[in-house]
Parts: structure tokens; C-alpha cells; sequence
């Protein structure tokens, strides 16, 4: 079990993060929350780039400061913003990785090709790095997180640059992947880990504002959220989430605190509803 | 909020990882050493710092043929403000280049051995190589006998042994952006400033301190130098603020 047991995290008189307790056991974990509230911080800590001020993160009950290289021995890492050396070919960077995560060669050279068949780069995987579009550059960052085969994965925004049919794929290949490990996926795109996660963690104003399943955070808005096409005729007090076109006219999804209004029917909230609703200061 | 417990296999795993690190003996710098040339190889260590090391060793060769002091006059004086300069360079533009690849350098930090530990393998080897640039230095200064070359030798090593070690002891201790640029200030101030503010008083002084007195400060600062290697390649919990801090 990873816990994160506490963990505050300042930077001189700013806080980061405040008192979080978060114990992940298996599965998907999707960290959502908006840009800023501290969820680059608290992936960073947990993959030992920064760490707590108070508080601490132990895995199996030892803190992972002080277990070192054998904690980064069971971690795969793909940072929010990845970069390769453009002139090597995805062959020859994985191998380098694979060096510094101190897999032996043989066990590289059986895993090298196997990851780069799974990202769909095997055609490429002699080709010189430069001239690759920014999908390409993620799904190698995503081949690399998976070399040395983590007990824990943490993606922070794993998805970004990549098109709607490789963001499918890779749903499916973390989907895969989340039997038996640990996969901390940290995102402000709702989509991503609506389908995929077995526990959503939202941050707010720093803390820890609910760790939950998806259903479970929906159920937060049951019976809140409507739709109308005559949102004119609404007279009570309701926060606008989403608009959408049918039959020509405009269909408004809303969340309404005081019962179902006249003009408008009850439907089923969504994550996105959720986040939008409860960031509502932060985004819109 | 309520304290997470643990459960007891949990207690059963951090028991038994405190007994084994109190009944293993911590390995030795030449362990370290050797395990990171076999796990990762000197390909794999000295990646990207070709084009770096030669722009230092044009740096410390152009020092030497672009010193504006005479050089018969001035040959220990030279020769000690030219010793660290390999070295100093080399630091500097390998690590620029790996900060300039910012999100490469934080993965670098999280796989088993960190950028840190290959950061203090790479000085060893350009300390060494600033000890071969050092001696060739001396061999090609045309000192009339070997003593005089072995003076001048031991002098050189002495500057090129100090400004490593403080250049090491610095960077360590001091977590900035731009600490990796101190070695160059530091260099400035050991080697270049006094010929620069006491001219001939200082290749006097130079010429007249004792070999054994500038072997010995040459080997304690080695010495402390690969103390402060392996401090850095035991390094757990260095962080890397400048760019979680974007």
C-alpha cells in the first residue's frame, strides 16, 4: 500500500498542499482537479521529486524518502511535460532509460521492442526522434514509464497531444495495466478518467476535498442537475454547467440546490458535471 | 482526520527492512562506482557530454594560449590559474545541458540511479581527465628538470583538487537554478584574481611554497572531493524545486 499519511507542503510562506491522507491499494486513481491545486505537487512528491514539509509517504509502511532506489525501482514516471534526445531513435532512448531505471540488458532487449509494439511505434523505432509530432513523443514517454514494469505508474497528464483514437487505445491499455498495480492518474480532463477510474481524488483550495468512486462522486449531485430548452422560464436560482444543440434548439444542463423546476427534467450527473460545479470559482 | 493504520503485514515489511539496514554495511564509493559502470556502462554515463568536455578542454587550451601575462615570468602562476578549467567548464555545460531538458532531468531523478549519482560519477572522470590535461600542461611549460616539473605538477593539482572540492562541496549544499555557474566564480577567485591583483608577489609566493606542502593540500582535497562524490551518490531526498516550482 502506498499512503500518503498527512502531507503538507509548503514553499517558503506558500502552501501547496495541506494535510493529506490518501492511501492507494490498486487500481486506477484519477487525480482531477483543476490547474493549480496542487495535484503537479502532490504526483511530484509521489514520485520522490519533491518532498513533504510535514507529514510523510510511506510505501508498505517505509517512508519513500529513505528507501531511495528501491522505491524508484518500483515507480514509472511520466513527468506533465516529457522530453527526449531528439537525436536518438525511441530504440535507443528506451534502452538508455532502461539503463538508468538499472534493468540488466537482456531483460531490456526482450522489453524494448514489446513497448514499442504496444504503443504502435514499432515501425519507427530506428527513426531518428526529431521530426516526431507530439503524440509520438508522449507514447514513448508512455512506453518508458512501463519499461522496468511498475508496481506503481504515475501519469501527470498523460493524455495531452495525444488524437481521440490513441487516447482510446490508451485507456484501455491503463485499463489493462491497473489488475495488479497501482496506477495514479493525474489529469484535468474529466473523459479521461471517467470510464477508467476506480477512485477519483479531487483536490480544493489545497486540500483534500473527497476520494471516492466515480459513482460515488456523482451521487454527490443526485437530484441536482437538469435539462431545458427554456431556460427562460426558469425562475429559480441555478448554476448553468453545459449547453448543447438538439433538434435546433438549445438544450441547458444545470444544477438547481432548490428542487426540480417546472420547465426543466431531472437527469443522471456525470463527473464533468461534478467538476464543474464543484470548481466553479476556478473555471467557466 | 483520522491517522491511516498500518496494517500488519505493513509492520511486518518496515520490521524487517530496518533489520536489514542495520545488518548491511553500507556500500563504499568503489562499490557504487563499479555497479553504476556495469548496470548502466560509460556509454550510457557520459551520454551528451562529448560536445561539452571538448568546449572545455578548447576553453582550458585557449586559457593557456591566450594568457596575456608573459610566460616565462609568469609559468607557476598560469599553470595554477589553468588547472581547474577543464574540469570547471566541464561541469558547467554538462549540467546546463541536462537543466535545459528540464522534464528529461526530473525523470532522470526518479529512475534508480539518479542524475545525481551520474552527475558524481562524470566528476570523478573529468577530474581525472583534468589531472592528464594537467600534466600535459606541465610536460609542454619547458621546466629545466624534474623537480621543477613536479613543483609545478603538484601546484596544478593542488588548484585543480581545491576548486573541485569546493566546487562539489557548494553544489551540494546549495539547491539553486543556477548553483551549477559557482564553480566558475570560485575558479575566478582561487586562480585568476590573485595573479590579476598581485602580479609577480604572487608567482613569488607561488614558486616558493614546498612541493610537500602542495601535495598535501593537493591529496587532502582529493580526498575531501570523493567524500563529497560519495555524500552525492548516496543522496536520497535532493529535490528538484526549480522545476516543480514552474
Amino acid at each position: 500500500m502506498l499512503l500518503v499519511d498527512r502531507v503538507t507542503k509548503t514553499y517558503g510562506s506558500f502552501t501547496a498542499l495541506e494535510d493529506i491522507t490518501i492511501a492507494f491499494t490498486g487500481g486506477v486513481y484519477g487525480l482531477l482537479s483543476p490547474n493549480g491545486s496542487g495535484k503537479t505537487t502532490l504526483i511530484k512528491m509521489l514520485a520522490t521529486l519533491l518532498f513533504p514539509t510535514s507529514g510523510s509517504i510511506l510505501w508498505d509502511g517505509m517512508d519513500i524518502g529513505r528507501l531511495g532506489e528501491r522505491y524508484r525501482e518500483i515507480i514509472g514516471y511520466l513527468p506533465q511535460h516529457f522530453g527526449v534526445y531528439k537525436n536518438q531513435s525511441p530504440r535507443q532512448f528506451l534502452h538508455y532509460l532502461a539503463a538508468l531505471k538499472g534493468m540488466d540488458r537482456a531483460a531490456a532487449a526482450r522489453k524494448v521492442p514489446e513497448l514499442l509494439e504496444l504503443v504502435s511505434l514499432g515501425n519507427v523505432k530506428d527513426v531518428k526522434m526529431r521530426k516526431f509530432s507530439g503524440g509520438m513523443i508522449q507514447r514513448i514517454g508512455i512506453a518508458q514509464a512501463l519499461l522496468n514494469d511498475p508496481r506503481i505508474l504515475i501519469l501527470d497528464e498523460p493524455t495531452a497531444g495525444l488524437d481521440p483514437k490513441e487516447r482510446v487505445r490508451f485507456r484501455n491499455l491503463i485499463s489493462e495495466l491497473s489488475k495488479d498495480r497501482i496506477v495514479i492518474l493525474s489529469t484535468h480532463i474529466v473523459s479521461d478518467i471517467e470510464t477508467i477510474a476506480n477512485r477519483v481524488i479531487m483536490l480544493k483550495d489545497r486540500r483534500l476535498l473527497c476520494n471516492d468512486s466515480p459513482s460515488g462522486i456523482c451521487r454527490t449531485l443526485g437530484g441536482k442537475v437538469f435539462e431545458t430548452r427554456e431556460m427562460d422560464a426558469i425562475g429559480q436560482p441555478v448554476f448553468p454547467l453545459s449547453q448543447r444543440q438538439e433538434d435546433g434548439r438549445t438544450v441547458v444542463r444545470f444544477v438547481c440546490e432548490t428542487g426540480c423546476p417546472a420547465a426543466a427534467r431531472p437527469v443522471e450527473p456525470n463527473l464533468e458535471d461534478v467538476f464543474l460545479y464543484v470548481y466553479r470559482d476556478q473555471v467557466m | 482526520m483520522k491517522r491511516t493504520e498500518l496494517t500488519p503485514h505493513e509492520k511486518d515489511q518496515a520490521i524487517e527492512y530496518i533489520l536489514s539496514k542495520g545488518l548491511t554495511r553500507p556500500k563504499s564509493l568503489w562499490r557504487h562506482l563499479v555497479d553504476m559502470y556495469r548496470a548502466i556502462g560509460l556509454r550510457h554515463l557520459f551520454l551528451d557530454t562529448v560536445q561539452p568536455a571538448l568546449m572545455a578542454a578548447a576553453f582550458m587550451a585557449g586559457f593557456v594560449a591566450l594568457n596575456p601575462l608573459p610566460p616565462e615570468q609568469y609559468r607557476h602562476a598560469a599553470l595554477f590559474a589553468a588547472a581547474p578549467v577543464f574540469f570547471i567548464f566541464a561541469v558547467l555545460l554538462t549540467e546546463a545541458a541536462e537543466r535545459r531538458n528540464g522534464a528529461l532531468y526530473e525523470l532522470k531523478m526518479t529512475c534508480k540511479y539518479t542524475l545525481l549519482q551520474i552527475t558524481a560519477f562524470r566528476l570523478l572522470g573529468f577530474s581525472l581527465a583534468g589531472t592528464v590535461l594537467c600534466t600535459l600542461a606541465g610536460l609542454s611549460g619547458g621546466f629545466p628538470d624534474v623537480h621543477a616539473f613536479f613543483r609545478a605538477l603538484s601546484l596544478s593539482l593542488c588548484s585543480l583538487f581545491l576548486c573541485s572540492f569546493q566546487s562539489l562541496f557548494v553544489m551540494r549544499r546549495f539547491n539553486r537554478k543556477w548553483i551549477h555557474a559557482a564553480p566558475v566564480l570560485l575558479w575566478a577567485a582561487i586562480g585568476v584574481l590573485p595573479a590579476w591583483l598581485f602580479g609577480r608577489q604572487w608567482e613569488s609566493f607561488l614558486t616558493r611554497i614546498p612541493v610537500a606542502v602542495t601535495l598535501t593540500i593537493a591529496a587532502v582535497s582529493f580526498a575531501l572531493f570523493l567524500r563529497e562524490l560519495k555524500t552525492l551518490i548516496r543522496m536520497q531526498t535532493r529535490e528538484v524545486a526549480w522545476h516543480a516550482a514552474r
